[in-house]
C-alpha cells in the first residue's frame, strides 16, 4: 500500500518561546531572581502539559549578567526541559543578550523554517550595561539588528520591567513596531508571576488557534476567561 | 533527444487544509497540466492566505502560465525572463478588477518546450524539484529564511529577478520534476524528497487517472504531520521510458 506519509515529517511544528532574562546583581534583591525562577519553571510546566495544541512549544532561556549573556537553557520542547534555577550576579549586558537571541533565531538548525513565529520575552529590572559594568548604549545597535532579522522580526514580543529601575526607553523599544496593545507590563517581585501568565495564555492561544501565526493581543489584566 | 522521442507525463492534485475547511473558506490552492502545440507544462500556485482575492490568484497563476507558453513558445530564440514577464503581465490582467496585492499567491511551473528544452521556475514558497534516473536530486532555488507562511509572490514581486529558474537541454527519460506548495514542502523530511519524487511517478504514475486522483485525495487529506493546516497541492511531470526509443 502507498503510503505518501512516510515522507512527512510526523511531528507538529515548532513555537519557540525564547526568554531574555536580567540576571545582574541587583535581581537578587527582594526575592525578585526567587520569583523570577518560579515564574518561569511554572510556565514551562504549562507548556509541558498542553495537549490540545497545533504547535510543540519550545523554550529558550538566555540570561544576561555576571560580565556575559549566555544560553541557560538551550531551545527545547517544554515537557523534556528540567529547569535549573537561574543566578544573579554581576552587571546587565543587554546587547549581548539581543545579539545571542538574534543567532538563535537565524540559525535554521534550531529553529526550522516550518515553525510558526516566535515569541520574545524581555526581562530587566534595571539599565542596561557593557560588560564592564558602564552604562552603555550599546544595546540599541544590537537590538535594531535583532529586530530587523527577517525572522525576529516577525516575533511576537513581551517584556517586563522589574522594580522602580527599570528603563522603560529599552523596554519600549524592543516592542518597537508591534501591536500596539502589548504594552511594557510594570511588576514588583510580588507580581512577576501575573505577567509570566499572561505570557503563558498569550502562547497556548496561539498555539491553540486555528492559525498560530496570527497575533492576537490579550489584556493582562483579563486573564480570568482564558484557561490553561 | 528529439522531442518527438520524449514521452512526457504529467499528474497533479490539490486539496483543501484543514484551515480553511475550518474557516469555511475554498482551497486557496490551484494546479494545472498543459499539452498542446507550445509545449508540456505543470504548475502549482499557493494564494497568499491573508489577502481576499488570493483563491483567484492562484487559479490566474496557472493560466498565466498556460497563455503566456503561446506566444513565447512561437518566437525564435526568447529570452527566458521574457516568458517570466509575460506571466506578471497575464496574471495582472486576470486579477482585475482587483488589485494585484490582494490577489497575491506564488507561482511554480516547469516547462518542456517544442526544442524539448526544460525550464523549471518558482516564485515564492513551496518545492521545485528536479529527480534524475540515478536518484540525484536538484532542489531550486535557496531555502527560505524566515518561517512558515511568509513568501513572495505575484502581486508582491517587483522584478522578475526573484524568480529562481533551472534549465535543461532536455528531460531525460526517467527524470521527474515535482512542484508542490509549501502545505507538503514545509513536512518532507529532507533527506527523503527524492524517494518521494520515485514513488510519485512509479506508484501513482501507472494509476488510471480517477482512481490516482481518489488515492493522492486521501494520501494528502491522511497527512502525518500532527496538526497540519495548509491546503496542499502538488504536480509531477516525467518523461516515461519508451521501449521503441532503443530500436
Amino acid at each position: 500500500m502507498i503510503r505518501l506519509r512516510d515522507f512527512s515529517i510526523p511531528s507538529p511544528r515548532m513555537m519557540p518561546v525564547i526568554i531574555l532574562a536580567d540576571t545582574s546583581g541587583s535581581m537578587s534583591q527582594y526575592g525578585k531572581i526567587e520569583a523570577l525562577n518560579r515564574a518561569i519553571a511554572e510556565m514551562i510546566k504549562i507548556f509541558a502539559d498542553e495537549q490540545d495544541v497545533r504547535a510543540e512549544i519550545h523554550v529558550a532561556v538566555i540570561t544576561f549578567g555576571e560580565d556575559r549573556a549566555r544560553l541557560h537553557q538551550p531551545l527545547q520542547l517544554a515537557h523534556q526541559i528540567k529547569w535549573i534555577d537561574m543566578e544573579a550576579k554581576g552587571v546587565t549586558p543587554m546587547a549581548a543578550a539581543f545579539e545571542l537571541a538574534t543567532q538563535i533565531l537565524e540559525d535554521k538548525n534550531i529553529i526550522p523554517s516550518r515553525s510558526y513565529h516566535p515569541n520574545l520575552v524581555l526581562i530587566s529590572d534595571g539599565h542596561p550595561t557593557n560588560e564592564k559594568g558602564q552604562p552603555s548604549e550599546n544595546w540599541k545597535t544590537s537590538l535594531e539588528r535583532l529586530l530587523h532579522s527577517e525572522r525576529a522580526a516577525k516575533a511576537m514580543r513581551f517584556a517586563m520591567g522589574i522594580g522602580m529601575d527599570a528603563d522603560e526607553d529599552t523596554l519600549k523599544a524592543f516592542l518597537t513596531g508591534q501591536h500596539p496593545e502589548i504594552p511594557v507590563f510594570r511588576a514588583d517581585e510580588t507580581n512577576v508571576q501575573k505577567f509570566f501568565r499572561w505570557v503563558t495564555v498569550s502562547v497556548t492561544s496561539r498555539s491553540r488557534s486555528v492559525n498560530p501565526n496570527t497575533i492576537t493581543a490579550i489584556d493582562p489584566d483579563n486573564l480570568d476567561d482564558w484557561e490553561f | 533527444m528529439s522531442p518527438v522521442a520524449q514521452h512526457l507525463e504529467w499528474f497533479g492534485a490539490s486539496v483543501r487544509g484543514r484551515l480553511h475547511q475550518h474557516q469555511g473558506c475554498p482551497n486557496q490552492d490551484a494546479w494545472q497540466g498543459i499539452s498542446n502545440t507550445s509545449g508540456t507544462a505543470i504548475v502549482v500556485s499557493d494564494g497568499m492566505g491573508s489577502k481576499p482575492n488570493a483563491r483567484i490568484g492562484a487559479q490566474m497563476a496557472c493560466r498565466a502560465v498556460r497563455d503566456a507558453l503561446k506566444p513565447w513558445a512561437r518566437a525564435e530564440n526568447p529570452p527566458l525572463v521574457t516568458f517570466l514577464r509575460l506571466i506578471h503581465l497575464f496574471w495582472g490582467l486576470y486579477v482585475l478588477p482587483h488589485q494585484e496585492e490582494d490577489s497575491a499567491a506564488t507561482c511554480l511551473f516547469a516547462v518542456v518546450v517544442p526544442s524539448g528544452a526544460l525550464i523549471i521556475a518558482k516564485l515564492g514558497d513551496g518545492i521545485a524539484a528536479i529527480r534524475d534516473v540515478g536518484g540525484n536530486l536538484e532542489i531550486l532555488g535557496e531555502e527560505r529564511q524566515g518561517f512558515s507562511n511568509q513568501t513572495t509572490a505575484l502581486g508582491i514581486a517587483r522584478s522578475t529577478q526573484e524568480w529562481r529558474v533551472i534549465t535543461r537541454p532536455c528531460l531525460s527519460p526517467q527524470t521527474a520534476v515535482l512542484l508542490a506548495t509549501d502545505g507538503i514542502a514545509d513536512d518532507l523530511v529532507s533527506n527523503r524528497i527524492g524517494d518521494f519524487i520515485h514513488t510519485l511517478v512509479t506508484e501513482f504514475g501507472v494509476m488510471p487517472p480517477l482512481q490516482r486522483r481518489h488515492a493522492l485525495h486521501r494520501e494528502l487529506r491522511n497527512w502525518s504531520t500532527p496538526n497540519h493546516l495548509d491546503d496542499k497541492t502538488l504536480a509531477v511531470l516525467w518523461c516515461k521510458q519508451v521501449e521503441e526509443q532503443s530500436k
